[in-house]
Order: structure tokens, then C-alpha cells, then sequence
């Protein structure tokens, strides 16, 4: 049967529930490695939880996307995440009609870019998605005709720019990770998905260099993480994919979920795996590279079945990964678990 | 989201409207030859569905429909099933208006939540409109717009990638959050709890294009598979054994979307203080003018397709209850939580004084006489026939 390694804690209520969007989960540490919050999107509005210092409590608040020029209708929230820059932290919000960027308690909007309509072929869905901080200075945003938004962040204030738009990508963006771990020689830093499955493998710098393109294989690449040199890839069909980042080269296939994968993260200490799916399932994988055989490898550690629950969000609280948070759609709670 | 999302959020609705009014009807008509002239009849019945079906696939309408576009609010929305409802002789009351679009509701998004593949969709659509074309088999002209329909939304969406599809299926479940009525076919069947929140089953056939889940695979460098592992899990899969056809005609395989109704199963909801989220319900909607001017346009078609439907000799607008008794039904409109009115949307009241005037004319070229009052009504004398349901 399936081994027990974590255990359920007590959860923490939203005011709202989780929309069924990829990678509907986002959680900030402290420096120290502590908790500081969690935040998920619903709708128009993100639910924002912040932890006290103390580790005692929580605290609520909601923010809104910006309506934009026409306030005719509301605009929805595809994603939501915190960038961890070396010298700052902001929130980041994407949404049918742009990007939102906050200081890290939610409190003041430091930023806003619209999206540009005319940009989109007029049948298209218009809207940002994918979200990662790159090369200790930059913020990385996709949007739904396939570009990648690089803005420049300076150590504070508001004066962020584009400095570069990334256009190797014909489809919607869905997910954008940066390295996580250490990067191999060569292997590159940022890695982008879309919505056919094609993965791209950037350098980061003054200049994005595209190092790689990994073809699609028919099915939407919905979750994407880089560590070691090594891509994590979650799909449409329920797999899990391995990949060299330097190479391009396939190393793992896992047939991990019976439904579409919707969120993978990884715990850089300890190079522990989580991906969660429509079919109620998280499952917390090991990563590793077989030092004779040079071979990637992952195993798998621990199943969790949340009852009744197409699960949208799934983050480690901690970089060893030793607790994760899970959150699903319609539901108003985030689920927690800790080593047992 | 998606600008597609509209027509199958529109089809499927009304194609499990027709399942319940469907039922209704049958649960409460009397045989031709034995009725009354204030009671319903199996002429009746499907006059009321062909009038409806009429209307729905209504040419014009339908290519307003199939226009790329964002979802109207659920206000628009239910204002156009209000509308579709009174299509035809029927009559219904706010409060079985309510529970009938309550019912619609949390159906399809049952099988929206359940398809196993986002592209299962257009199956689910299929089979609403299968049984449809059942419905009015025998009227060849109606039969026709239905097939124009499915001819249309095969070319629409018979191109779009899975991760088109997903995006719909997204937009669609954003509509459909914090919507937990309880219903009882769903709560007798097991597929919903008790707190409004439905079953997923973690059993079964996986979809078609996803492996049973458990096997890991590890490859060199080479491509060469070194090393094969396997995990174990709670959940029971099995391989899918065929695909759905999303022809015009064929075996769809997948049963959401099909009748789950029959006329010995009741349709019943409960309104009983459920769950504790349903103040983002009220937070919807804050531009000063509830319909913008797209959805005005796509009203306005559906009014305007419908034909006159003044009666003539001694027929009347017949009351369709979809309540066991009327006290029931009037007590179910005095009781309805706030936070869950539909606040149906009066269109006399628009600000725009152009669309205003365009629609009163539609308006008033539909007037039909006043049902007859509940006393000689239809739906009374049947109550003894609805017993136990």
C-alpha cells in the first residue's frame, strides 16, 4: 500500500474557494526559512494569508485585479505568485487584462502593465499567465499569445521596465520556472511552457539567450520546474516528464495521474518533488542523479488522496520540503501536511 | 476567458432545462382523451417542448451565439432561460423558475467537473443535443435547425487543441464557483455529499490518451530504457476501452450529458443553510448597467425569433409547477436566502433609451393572455398524481 511519510494538519479557512487555474498556489518564506503567507486566485479577487511573525495565527486580505480601461466587465485572475528577488519581494498578479505587481504584504501596487489587445488575433482569449523572478533582477511574465514579458526590477521604487520580450513561443504561456538549485555548466537558468507542450531553456542576463527548445508531444505542458539542470514537466495527460535542460534530452517518464497535472514544485534543499492533479491526488516524488551511471533519477515517496477535490494548487512550505500546502478548486480552505 | 465558451454553455443548459421540463410534464399529463380542458396532455407536453426547441435553435439567434464572446453574467444568462421557459403556453412562477435554472445549473456543472477530458465536453454538448433531436423527431423542420447546430459546433470546435478546450473548461468552471445547492437525485445517487460538494471517484476508466497511473520509466542518454519502477495509490484505474465519436451521429460512450431523469425520479433541491460561502455570490457584477450592449443584442435575437404566441379559442397559458405543492412552491419563494436570488433581470428597465424602445416593441408584439388563476390552474388537481415524489 501506499507508505504514509506525511500527515494531515490543521487547515487554514479562505473566505473563498480556489479557481480551477494551473498553479493556483503560491507560498513566501522568510529569509530565516520561516512562513510568511499564502495566496491563491478566485475569480476577480486573490485571497492573500499572511503568518504572523510569531508563527501563531493568520491574517486575511483580498486583492482585485485591475479593472483596466473599459469597466464594463470584471477582469479575472489566471495566477498569482511571489518573486523573491535578492534585494526585494513582490507579489505578482496576472489577469485578462494585465499585470499587477505589489510589495510582498499586498499592501501598495508598485506597477501595472495592460496588455496590449491589438496584439491578439480577435477571437484569441486575451490574458497574462506564468510567472517567475530570473537572474536576480528580472520578472518573467508570459501571456496568452506566447510571449515572455521580461521586466527589469530595480532594488526598490517603481521605475520597472520591459527590457525584453521573449517571442519563441506560439502558444499560450502556462507556467515559468526559474533554477532552482545549482545550474550545471551550460544547462541554463529559466525554462518556459506552453499551452502545446513546448518547452524553451533560456540563459538570463542582460540579454535572454534561447539555449534549447524541447518539441511538444501532443499534450499541454501545464507545470514546469528547473533544479540542477534537471526540468520537471507535468502534463495534460497526467505525466511526468524528466528532462536534461542542457541537452533536451528525455530521462524519466512517469504515468503519475490519472487526470490533468496542474501544479509541480520542488523543495531545493532535498530536490523532493510535489505534483498535483484533477484527480484528487498529490504525490511527493524524489529526485536524484545515480552518480556511476550519470542517470536521473525519481522515485516515488508518498500518495495523498484529498477526497472530492481536483486539486489546482500544490507548494512546499519549506525548502526541504518537509510540509506542503494543496489547494483545490471550489474549496475554501488551504490543506496542509507535514512529515510525519 | 475563452471567447468560445458561450454557445456550450448555452446548449448544454438547455438541453437539461428540456430533461426537466420534459419530466415534469410527462409526471403531471393525463391521457388525451381523458383530460380536462385545464389539464396537461401528451399534445400538450410536446407542443411545449417543440415551441421551445424552436425557439432555441432559432437561426439568427444561433449565429449571435457562435460569435467569439466573453460569458455573460449569470443574470443576462438566467433572463434568457426565463424567456426560453415562456416560449411556448407554459407558465411558471419565480419560484419554480428558480429551482428549474438551480437544477440546470449544478447538473452541468456536475459534468463539466467529471468530464475526463476537457475535450469530453463536446461529447457531453452531443449528448444533450442526441436526445434533443429525439424530442422533436417527428418535426422534420425542427429536426433540421438542431442538425444545423451540431454541424456548426462540429466545425467550431472539432479543430480546437486540448488546451483550448482546458481554458473552456476553466472559464466554465469560474462561472459555476461557490454553486453548492444540494439535489436530490445527485444526493440519492451518491454523486453529491451532503455539503453540496460532489463525489470524485478515484476508480475507473482513465481518459482516453492518459495511462493507468504507476509506472515509472528511466532513460540514458542514449534513449534506452534502464531502469523501470512501480508505485501503488488508493485510486483503481483501468484502461479506457474506446473513444467517443464526435461525428454527427454515433456512440458517445460518455453518459454525462445524457437524461438522468425519468418520471418516477423526483426533482427536488434543498435550500437548507449550507455552505458558509456564499457571500462572493453577492459580490458579483458592479457595473452600473447590469447588461451591457453585447448581451442586449443577443436578447433582443431571441425575443425577436419568437413567434406570437397569442391564443387563440380557449387556450390559455398553463401553469407548470415544479414544486410537489403550491404552498410548497409559494413557500419556497418567501423562504430563498438572499444571497442565493437570481435577481432576474427586468429589461423594461434598461437605461438606454435606444434599446429600451427596441425592446419594448418586441416586448409588446408577445403579449400573451394572463394564466388563469391558481385555483383552476393545472397544476392543483394533479397533486395527488405527484404523490411520494
Amino acid at each position: 500500500g501506499p507508505r504514509r511519510m506525511y500527515r494531515k494538519e490543521k487547515s487554514i479557512q479562505l473566505k473563498s474557494g480556489s479557481a480551477a487555474l494551473y498553479n493556483n498556489l503560491s507560498v513566501l518564506r522568510r529569509p530565516g526559512g520561516q512562513l510568511a503567507g499564502f495566496c491563491t486566485v478566485h475569480g476577480p479577487s486573490l485571497s492573500l494569508v499572511s503568518a504572523a511573525a510569531d508563527g501563531l495565527g493568520f491574517s486575511h486580505r483580498q486583492l482585485q485585479a485591475k479593472e483596466g480601461g473599459m469597466a464594463v466587465s470584471t477582469s479575472v485572475l489566471t495566477q498569482a505568485a511571489w518573486c523573491v528577488l535578492p534585494s526585494r519581494v513582490l507579489l505578482v498578479l496576472t489577469s485578462q487584462k494585465g499585470i499587477q505587481m505589489y510589495e510582498s504584504d499586498g499592501s501598495i501596487m508598485v506597477y501595472w502593465h495592460a496588455l496590449d489587445v491589438t496584439e491578439h488575433p480577435p477571437a484569441q482569449a486575451v490574458f497574462a499567465r506564468g510567472i517567475a523572478a530570473a537572474g536576480g533582477r528580472f520578472i518573467c511574465v508570459g501571456t496568452s499569445s506566447g510571449l515572455v514579458l521580461v521586466f527589469d526590477i530595480p532594488p526598490k521604487g517603481t521605475n520597472i521596465t520591459v527590457s525584453e520580450v521573449l517571442e519563441q513561443h506560439r502558444d499560450a504561456i502556462t507556467d515559468i520556472t526559474a533554477e532552482l538549485g545549482q545550474a550545471p555548466d551550460g544547462a541554463g537558468d529559466l525554462v518556459t511552457a506552453d499551452d502545446a507542450g513546448t518547452l524553451c531553456v533560456w540563459s538570463t542576463g542582460e540579454e535572454f539567450a534561447l539555449l534549447g527548445k524541447i518539441p511538444a508531444c501532443g499534450c499541454t505542458c501545464s507545470s514546469v520546474k528547473l533544479w540542477n539542470g534537471i526540468v520537471a514537466a507535468g502534463y495534460g495527460n497526467g505525466q511526468i516528464r524528466l528532462y536534461e535542460a542542457a541537452t533536451g534530452l528525455l530521462r524519466a517518464e512517469v504515468n503519475a495521474h490519472a487526470r490533468w497535472i496542474y501544479a509541480l514544485d520542488v523543495a531545493p534543499q532535498t530536490g523532493k518533488l510535489l505534483s498535483g492533479a484533477e484527480d484528487s491526488f498529490v504525490h511527493v516524488w524524489k529526485l536524484g542523479r545515480n552518480l556511476d551511471t550519470d542517470d536521473d533519477d525519481i522515485e516515488h515517496c508518498h500518495a495523498e488522496c484529498v477526497t472530492d477535490t481536483q486539486v489546482c494548487g500544490a507548494r512546499f512550505c519549506d525548502a526541504e520540503g518537509n510540509s506542503f500546502a494543496v489547494t483545490g478548486y471550489d474549496v475554501s480552505e488551504i490543506f496542509r501536511y507535514s512529515r510525519a | 476567458m475563452s471567447a468560445r465558451t458561450l454557445p456550450l454553455l448555452f446548449l448544454n443548459l438547455g438541453g437539461e432545462m428540456l430533461y426537466i421540463l420534459d419530466q415534469r410534464l410527462r409526471a403531471q399529463s393525463i391521457p388525451g382523451e381523458k383530460a380536462r380542458k385545464d389539464e396537461w396532455t401528451d399534445v400538450d407536453r410536446k407542443r411545449v417542448m417543440n415551441d421551445i426547441i424552436t425557439t432555441m435553435f432559432n437561426k439568427k439567434f444561433m449565429e449571435e451565439l457562435f460569435k467569439p464572446q466573453e460569458l455573460y453574467s449569470k443574470k443576462a444568462l438566467r433572463t434568457v432561460y426565463d424567456r426560453l421557459a415562456h416560449a411556448s403556453i407554459m407558465r411558471l412562477n419565480q419560484a419554480s423558475m428558480d429551482k428549474l435554472y438551480d437544477l440546470m445549473t449544478m447538473a452541468f456543472k456536475y459534468q463539466v467537473l467529471l468530464c475526463p477530458r476537457p475535450k469530453d465536453i463536446l461529447l457531453v454538448t452531443f449528448n444533450h443535443l442526441d436526445a434533443i433531436k429525439d424530442f422533436v423527431h417527428d418535426s422534420p423542420g425542427i429536426l433540421n435547425q438542431v442538425d444545423e447546430t451540431f454541424r456548426q459546433l462540429i466545425e467550431t470546435y472539432s479543430c480546437l487543441s486540448a488546451g483550448e478546450f482546458q481554458l473552456i473548461r476553466q472559464t466554465l468552471l469560474i462561472f459555476f464557483q461557490d454553486m453548492h445547492i444540494r439535489v436530490s437525485i445527485f444526493l440519492k445517487d451518491k454523486v453529491q455529499n451532503s455539503n453540496g460538494r460532489f463525489v470524485l471517484p478515484i476508480s475507473g476508466p482513465v481518459p482516453w490518451g492518459t495511462e493507468v497511473p504507476g509506472l515509472i520509466r528511466m532513460f540514458n542518454r542514449n534513449g534506452d530504457e534502464v531502469k523501470r519502477t512501480e508505485f501503488t495509490t488508493d485510486g483503481n484505474y483501468v484502461s479506457p476501452q474506446r473513444e467517443g465519436s464526435f461525428d454527427l451521429y454515433g456512440d458517445r460512450v460518455l453518459k454525462l450529458g445524457t437524461n438522468m431523469y425519468s418520471v418516477s425520479r423526483p426533482v427536488e433541491t434543498h435550500m437548507s443553510g449550507s455552505s458558509k460561502n456564499l457571500a462572493s455570490h453577492a459580490k458579483e457584477n458592479i457595473a452600473p448597467n447590469p447588461l451591457a450592449k453585447e448581451e442586449l443584442n443577443f436578447l433582443a435575437r431571441l425575443l425577436g425569433g419568437l413567434e406570437m404566441k397569442k391564443p387563440g379559442g380557449s387556450e390559455t397559458g398553463f401553469r407548470l409547477n415544479l414544486f410537489t405543492t403550491d404552498e410548497e412552491e409559494e413557500h419556497a419563494a418567501l423562504t430563498r436566502p438572499e444571497e442565493l436570488s437570481y435577481k432576474v433581470i427586468n429589461i423594461e428597465a434598461t437605461q438606454e433609451p435606444g434599446r429600451r424602445a427596441e425592446l419594448s416593441r418586441i416586448l409588446g408584439e408577445l403579449e400573451v393572455a394572463e394564466p388563469r388563476p391558481a385555483s383552476s390552474g393545472k397544476g392543483e388537481d394533479l397533486l395527488a398524481l405527484m404523490d411520494g415524489l
